[in-house]
């Protein structure tokens, strides 16, 4: 450890093939700003066919500016590892200096992107719980310098937190100070991911993908489109009822199958080789086809633990297991770094897996209680009336003016809302004892919430005049990770809950991170 | 070891909070606050249709002849609420949390433990450092929303609630290193 930490100790730069992770950023960050470019990109492509060789010098111009700024902001980045911290220097236009201590790391990440595959380079994110900004990334050390690191960081995370907190629930072996031996938790097979692509819309992580060629991708299809003559196909009168109806069903079938299928690859993509491991006091995940993503998490940082049945999950009998840790002012884009999700397992596997963070009972055994169905009434109030009023007004007024009477299929929106709005009441139950909250909720899918009361960040009680006069309130009870609100419960409960996470919260012994 | 089984009907409860009131200004300086808000509302928009500088059409000029009532309107509905709104705002500090009430119609009631507080400030507008008043202003971790402030406090209990509070901070978490308490 020694050697290592003396090779760091001074100023330096990482080696070069580091310049390529800028560059990837560089061209991701351009690309999340997509809708930006476009107007740069339609000023090229017309001067470039009003003056080809103008347009050319442009792009060159461009190119060269990027090589530039690629260079410039590998050769600004410098950093050192020395008395139990880790410093960064970096910042083109604007220089930034990073000092993290390692006590001060809340995750360490390792990641190695497809560039880095040829050669033993890892990136090291170091995420300091504070803004984005301050995450600490190293852009690429050896993996073997990269894992020691890891080590280093996490064993003085330990002896800080072990010399003052002890873990709720779990046998004092478990939380050693060294690096303690891993444990394989949990694996996902192929088929998991195909079934997790199935239930759960994944096609998200390959629309990310594909939004550069997105422009030029619909282009192509509004050609390919005019060129079929789709509206003789889609013609009642051309193709009789029968056929039209087979048409459209079939496109639709078409349409969900490509989806799926895109869905499932985004699935692979992700959580390829997913394997879960609990070492000591931490969880460390692995998973990734293109790029392999390494995250820990201190299962002490878990604030709130999620059972999450899309609808189709339930048809397969499968969940969606999430670890929910702190949720920062800023939202990073990479969400998956602050969650830890697994990805369909059974309920059994969830009920186990979940117990590794926390101690707690079986979510789905057991009887939640219900909210008043004065829920349904107060909604059906303020979010359906003035629908169907609006509705009603411009559907009117529509008709009026000469449109067909076929808007009057409009109104249907209302029942619908209504319906969900029910369906939302129907869901959403609650059960506490002294040490947990468990909430039900959701609208087509289904989650189960598990919360440990000692971990309440603050409670508020929230009653209108109407509840009032039915001895109704809102009770919500702020994580350090989300909002648990349970909306129009007995103020007996709703006193009992806050009561019971005050006493917890203020009685425990327990690190809520 | 010992660890007894907890009744939940025993615990302290928040059904018997001692609430302690706002400083006895406090409504009216909010209401000065307000009065002087809409008060120049209405003097910019009266200026600006019996000036004679900038020719407005008609339109404009009728439009500008009801904004004043529409504003006074406001104004007027907008204080009588805040008065007694502000009338039913109470804190109450506990050994181990404090809590504030609010709402006229819309009852709130937010108890924030102390040793899951992040920071504690004292803050003052110029009006409010006239009328000799602070807001305290508590962070517990996580997003910006969990954040609570008390308005309206005599501005040296404010900074004595800021000590209390920072200094309960520190003694009921002593183990947790992130939690630090600033100024």
């Amino acid at each position: 450890m020694t050697d290592y930490l003396d090779r760091f100790a001074n100023w330096q730069r990482v080696r070069p093939i580091g310049a390529l992770y800028f560059a990837d950023k560089f061209i991701r960050g351009l690309f999340s700003n997509f809708f930006v470019l476009i107007p740069m990109f339609i000023g090229v492509r017309s001067g470039f066919n009003q003056n080809p060789q103008l347009g050319s010098m442009v792009l060159v111009g461009i190119f060269a500016i990027f090589i530039i700024f690629i260079l410039a902001t590998y050769y600004a980045f410098q950093f050192r590892i020395n008395d139990g911290r880790i410093e960064i220097r970096k910042g083109v236009l604007k220089r930034l200096r990073l000092n993290v201590p390692y006590d001060k790391v809340q995750d360490i990440k390792l990641e190695k992107p497809f560039y880095y595959r040829s050669s033993n380079m890892t990136v090291v994110i170091l995420d300091t719980a504070g803004s984005s900004k301050q995450e600490a990334t190293l852009v690429a050390l050896p993996d073997e310098d990269a894992e020691s690191l890891k080590r280093i960081v996490q064993s003085s995370q330990s002896q800080e937190s072990s010399s003052s907190i002890k873990r709720s629930g779990q046998p004092e072996s478990q939380q050693a100070n060294s690096p303690a031996a891993e444990e394989l938790i949990n694996t996902r097979s192929l088929t998991d991911l195909v079934i997790h692509g199935i239930t759960n819309n994944r096609v998200w992580i390959i629309l990310g993908a594909l939004a550069p060629f997105v422009d030029d991708a619909i282009g192509e299809i509004d050609s390919w489109l005019a060129y079929l003559n789709l509206s003789e196909y889609y013609s009642i009168e051309q193709q009789g009822l029968v056929l039209f109806t087979t048409i459209l069903v079939s496109t639709i079938i078409i349409f969900i199958a490509l989806v799926t299928g895109f869905s499932i690859i985004g699935s692979i993509v992700s959580y390829y080789g997913y394997s879960l491991y609990l070492a000591g006091d931490r969880l460390k995940r692995q998973s990734g086809l293109i790029t392999r993503y390494q995250v820990n998490l201190k299962l002490s940082r878990i604030q709130h633990i999620v059972y999450k049945q899309d609808w189709l999950d339930g048809l397969f009998g499968r969940i969606n297991l999430i670890y929910k840790q702190i949720n920062t002012q800023v939202q990073t884009v990479d969400n998956q770094q602050r969650t830890l999700l697994v990805p369909s397992v059974t309920h059994v596997q969830g009920y186990e897996l979940g117990r590794t963070a926390f101690f707690h009972k079986n979510p789905f055994d057991l009887t939640y209680k219900p909210v008043s169905k004065r829920y349904i009434l107060q909604k059906g109030l303020t979010i359906t009336l003035p629908i169907t009023i609006f509705i009603l007004t411009m559907t009117i007024l529509a008709i009026n003016d000469g449109a067909p009477n076929y808007m009057l299929w409009w109104l249907l929106v209302a029942p619908i809302v209504q319906i969900l709005i029910v369906l939302r009441w129907y869901r959403w139950g609650y059960v506490f004892d002294n040490q947990h909250l468990y909430i039900r909720k959701g609208f087509l899918g289904l989650s189960k919430n598990v919360y440990p009361l000692f971990k309440t960040q603050q409670c508020a009680l929230k009653q209108s005049v109407f509840m009032r006069r039915k001895g109704l309130a809102t009770s919500e009870l702020k994580f350090a990770s989300a909002l648990a609100k349970v909306p129009f419960m007995p103020i007996s409960d709703c006193h009992q809950l806050i009561d019971s996470a005050l006493f917890s919260a203020e009685s425990s012994q327990h690190s809520w991170m | 070891m010992q660890n007894q089984a907890v009744n939940i009907d025993t615990l302290p409860s928040i059904q018997n909070l001692e609430k302690q009131p706002l400083a006895q200004h406090y409504p009216l300086t909010k209401l000065l606050t307000s009065s002087v808000f809409f008060g120049t509302l209405i003097l910019v928009t009266l200026v600006a249709n019996y000036q004679s500088i900038i020719d407005l059409d008609d339109g404009l000029r009728r439009f500008l002849t009801y904004l004043p009532y529409v504003f006074l309107g406001l104004g007027g509905f907008y204080s009588t609420y805040q008065w007694f709104a502000d009338k039913v705002k109470a804190y109450s500090l506990r050994e181990h949390d404090i809590s504030f009430f609010s709402g006229l119609l819309f009852r709130k009631l937010v108890t924030q433990p102390t040793s899951r507080i992040q920071h504690v400030e004292v803050s003052q507008g110029p009006i409010e450092r006239l009328a000799k008043l602070g807001n305290l202003q508590v962070y517990s971790a996580g997003s910006s929303m969990q954040t609570f402030t008390i308005p309206g406090l005599p501005i040296d209990i404010a900074h004595q609630l800021r000590q209390q509070l920072t200094s309960s901070v520190n003694q009921d978490a002593p183990q947790d290193p992130s939690t630090s308490a600033q100024q």
